[in-house]
This record gives C-alpha cells, sequence and structure tokens, in this order.
C-alpha cells in the first residue's frame, strides 16, 4: 500500500513521456507537412522555373481562363478622322448579335493560330467594304496569361497588307477559327 | 536590489512567459482537441467532392487490364464509401489518404497525367483529416461504440479528439488564398484586364463591353476579390473577422461556381471552413440545430 503512489506516480511518468514523444511525432509531421505546404507554393512565385519546388501548385487560379479572346475595334477613315465601324451589321448579322455566328463574335488569338483567325474576320469585313476597303483600319489587342498586348495598332489602312491570296473570296473557315471554342483553360 | 538580483527574479518570470507561449503554441497545434463533429462533416462529404472530380477515370472498365490502376480504383471507390459511412473510419481516411497521395504523386508526377497533377487541392485535406479522430462523430463507428457502451451500462462515449490534422486542412486553404492573391497582386489584374478578358470570353464577344457600368465593375470586382482573399488568408484564423469574412468568402466561391468554370474548389473551400472552426462550436451550434442543450462533444 505504501508503494502504490511510486507506483501511481512511475505509471503518470510514462504516461507522459509516451504523450510527450506522440506531441514530438507529431510535430515532426506537422511542421514537414506545414512547410511543405507554404515553401512549395512559394518557390513557384519567387524562384526561376527550374528551381520550382515539385509535388504541388502555386494557386495561381484562373490564370489560363480567356485567354486568346481578342478585343478587336473596327473603323473607317473619313475626311474628318475616323469611325466606328460595326462588323456585325456589314455581314449581315444586324439584327441581334447574339445570333451571329460565334467565329464573328469571339475573335480569337490562340499561339497555335497566330494571329490568322483576326486576319480572316479582317479580310471578309475588307471584301465587304468593297472600294472602301482602303478606309479601313483595325485596332486589336489579344489576351494571354499575363493581360493584353497589341496585334494592331490601327495606325494604318489594313485591307492593301493583305496579300492577294490572303484577300481571296474564300469564305473563312469556320471551324479552325476557334472562335466558337471556349477556352475554358484548366479546372484549378 | 543590485543589478544581479533583479536579473535573476527576471529570469523565471521570462522563462514562464516562454514557457507558457510554447503551451499555448503545442495547445493549438499538435495538441489540439476538440469535438470530432466539424471535422466528421468533412470527411463525410469530402469523398463526394473527390468522386465527382475522378469517378469517371477510375471506372472498373478503364482499370480492370491494369493491376495497379485496378487496385487504385478499388482503393479509391471503397476507401471514399467507408469514409463517408464512417466504418473502420481510421483505416478507411488512410487508405482514401494513400490513394490520393498516389494519385497525385504516381499518376501525376511519374505518369504525367495532368489531370492527377492539379489534385493537390484534394490530396491535402485527405491527408490532414487522416490526423483527426473524425470517425468519432456522425459514423457507424459511433453508432457501433454507442451501441456497447448502452449494453454494459455505461454513458455514451465521448465526442472529443484529437484534431491536429485540421490544423494542416486550414493552413492549405490559408496558402490557397494567400498565393491565389499573392499571384492576382499585379498590374494587369488590378487594372482590371482578366477580369475583362473572362468577361468577354464567356460571355461577351470581342467587342469591349459597353454597357454602362462595365469597367466600374470589373475592376471592382478584380481588386475586391484580391482584397478578400488576403483578408481570407490571414482573418479566418481569428473568432471575430471570421464572424464577418465567412459569408463574403462563400459568397466569393459561390459566384465564381456560376460564372466560371470552377467546379470542385467551390465546395472543397467551402467545405475547409469547418477547419477553422473550433471543434466545441460545430458541436454545439448542431446540438442546438437537433434542439438539445450543447454539451461540447463531452458525451
Amino acid at each position: 500500500m505504501v508503494q502504490a503512489p511510486k507506483v501511481d506516480g512511475l505509471l503518470r511518468s510514462g504516461e507522459r513521456n509516451h504523450r510527450s514523444a506522440v506531441l514530438a511525432l507529431r510535430g515532426v509531421v506537422f511542421v514537414f507537412i506545414g512547410a511543405f505546404m507554404l515553401l512549395s507554393p512559394a518557390s513557384r512565385h519567387l524562384l526561376p522555373r527550374e528551381q520550382y519546388i515539385k509535388y504541388t501548385r502555386g494557386w495561381k487560379f484562373f490564370r489560363s481562363y480567356g485567354t486568346g479572346i481578342c478585343d478587336v475595334r473596327y473603323e473607317l477613315g473619313t475626311g474628318a478622322g475616323r469611325e466606328p465601324l460595326d462588323r456585325y451589321e456589314l455581314l449581315g448579322f444586324d439584327e441581334d448579335h447574339r445570333k451571329a455566328p460565334m467565329w464573328l463574335r469571339r475573335i480569337r488569338h490562340g499561339n497555335r493560330a497566330g494571329n490568322a483567325h483576326v486576319d480572316r474576320v479582317t479580310s471578309r469585313v475588307c471584301r465587304a467594304l468593297g472600294p472602301d476597303a482602303d478606309r479601313l483600319y483595325v485596332t486589336a489587342r489579344c489576351a494571354n496569361r499575363d493581360g493584353w498586348y497589341d496585334v494592331y495598332f490601327g495606325n494604318e489602312p489594313i485591307c492593301p497588307t493583305y496579300s492577294a491570296g490572303q484577300s481571296s473570296s474564300r469564305p473563312p473557315r469556320v471551324r479552325n477559327l476557334g472562335g466558337g471554342r471556349r477556352n475554358e483553360g484548366r479546372s484549378p | 536590489m543590485s543589478a544581479d538580483e533583479s536579473k535573476d527574479d527576471a529570469r523565471p518570470e521570462f522563462a514562464s512567459e516562454v514557457h507558457s507561449w510554447w503551451a499555448w503554441i503545442v495547445d493549438n497545434t499538435v495538441a489540439y482537441e476538440g469535438s470530432t463533429r466539424g471535422a466528421a462533416i468533412i470527411r463525410i462529404l469530402f469523398p463526394f467532392i473527390i468522386w465527382s472530380r475522378w469517378a469517371g477515370d477510375h471506372l472498373f472498365y478503364k482499370t480492370v487490364d491494369d493491376p495497379i490502376h485496378l487496385l487504385f480504383a478499388v482503393g479509391f471507390f471503397l476507401g471514399g464509401a467507408l469514409m463517408v459511412v464512417g466504418l473502420f473510419t481510421r483505416v478507411s481516411v488512410g487508405v482514401m489518404a494513400l490513394t490520393m497521395s498516389a494519385w497525385h504523386l504516381y499518376f501525376g508526377h511519374e505518369l504525367g497525367m495532368q489531370k492527377a497533377l492539379m489534385s493537390v487541392n484534394l490530396w491535402t485535406p485527405v491527408v490532414g483529416l487522416f490526423f483527426t479522430d473524425c470517425g468519432r462523430s456522425l459514423s457507424v463507428d459511433r453508432w457501433l461504440a454507442v451501441r456497447r457502451a448502452k449494453a454494459r451500462g455505461e454513458p455514451p462515449p465521448s465526442e472529443r479528439g484529437s484534431l491536429w490534422g485540421l490544423r494542416l486542412i486550414a493552413w492549405q486553404v490559408t496558402m490557397m488564398y494567400f498565393w491565389g492573391a499573392f499571384d492576382k497582386t499585379d498590374a494587369q489584374w488590378l487594372a482590371g484586364e482578366r477580369m475583362e478578358r473572362y468577361w468577354m470570353n464567356f460571355y461577351g464577344s470581342s467587342d469591349y463591353p459597353s454597357w454602362p457600368g462595365a469597367r466600374l465593375l470589373l475592376l471592382s470586382s478584380a481588386i475586391g476579390t484580391v482584397v478578400l482573399e488576403y483578408a481570407l488568408a490571414v482573418g479566418l484564423w481569428f473568432e471575430k473577422p471570421r464572424r464577418w469574412l465567412w459569408l463574403p468568402g462563400v459568397l466569393m466561391h459561390f459566384s465564381m461556381y456560376i460564372f466560371l468554370p470552377a467546379f470542385q474548389i467551390t465546395w472543397q473551400m467551402i467545405l475547409c471552413y469547418l477547419a477553422f472552426i473550433p471543434g466545441d462550436r460545430a458541436h454545439d451550434f448542431i446540438d442546438e440545430l437537433l434542439g438539445h442543450r450543447p454539451s461540447s462533444g463531452a458525451a
């Protein structure tokens, strides 16, 4: 009976040691996983690409969404300056723009297509304008992962710059334009 | 009193201060405990989010010819199902954690599958959940334990348990908000350029939006998103800011879900908010919801 408190004390001491060991082990795992969660995305933001820590992501959400879409503005030169040109009206889709074909609504500038889509739509506008084509100016900027970049500055008439082959009467190949395909990017 | 004496007096005070700080850190990280109901809700719902994303890739007719993929699929579906119902919970969550680790590390980094590389946000929370006693609440394991206790004439077992894995899940959410906001802290985002292209690509056309207030709305959404993400990264950890931040956070994710193809990240982030809420608070809230007296998981 006299020994009981001593045994209890030893047991409690054993439990304490066990608890401390468990907590220490947890601490190692906690710090390892926590540091991985912090440093891996940090490396993707702060270090050059070849020094990335693999196995996680940089949490760069929605960066690729909408890349390739172009902001295109057509203008006709007049004696006094320039006036906006409605491409829908010119190409016969003036009733409701939302019913216009996607290649005309969403003009794209994908990496693989170069500026082919902008050029195809523009050459079609040139043809529709007929003799007034010499007065067409286009200002176009397209989106990449970082922001807008300029494709055409609108500082000179665009139609004369196209070669005879490009300005043939052949209509744009709609399926290859990419305008009807949404670049939804990768889902995070 | 000499300078040496005053130094001697200060030492124990300093040591006790350090000790109390250290105890606070340990209590709130690796020794963090409380009611396991919040963790149990994450455990129940998380497999559905994972399945909704990838179940189609691991159907048996796609995996039956490849033993490794088949084994993976068994873990993926069976581990997930047992995790949902909470049977052999520790093992089933462990199986799911292993499965998700294999999906990301083997299928993603070893075999180079792009969709597996993108799975980090669903991988680490399952690993975090493994380090909780999430089977002690809302589970078949709990039901069996209650029945056993009843048969012995004892009160139902406590729902309290270790929750330190929730801290890892919360840390993951913080990292996602912080680095997400950091990535947006550039001239293009803050000038609204990316919002403009989202609008034009998904809703508008190659004509810059001309409706009244378009520019202001796109710009304010861009700046508001960055500010909110930084605020969520820090504020969710503290009780008072959390009260004001959770709803804007949920609304932000829900609006992304409706307006952009954001898929599973919406539900995952909203669900992981539970990792910030103290276990006992979640327990009492559910007690109140059911019309019971709040018991903080005591029984």
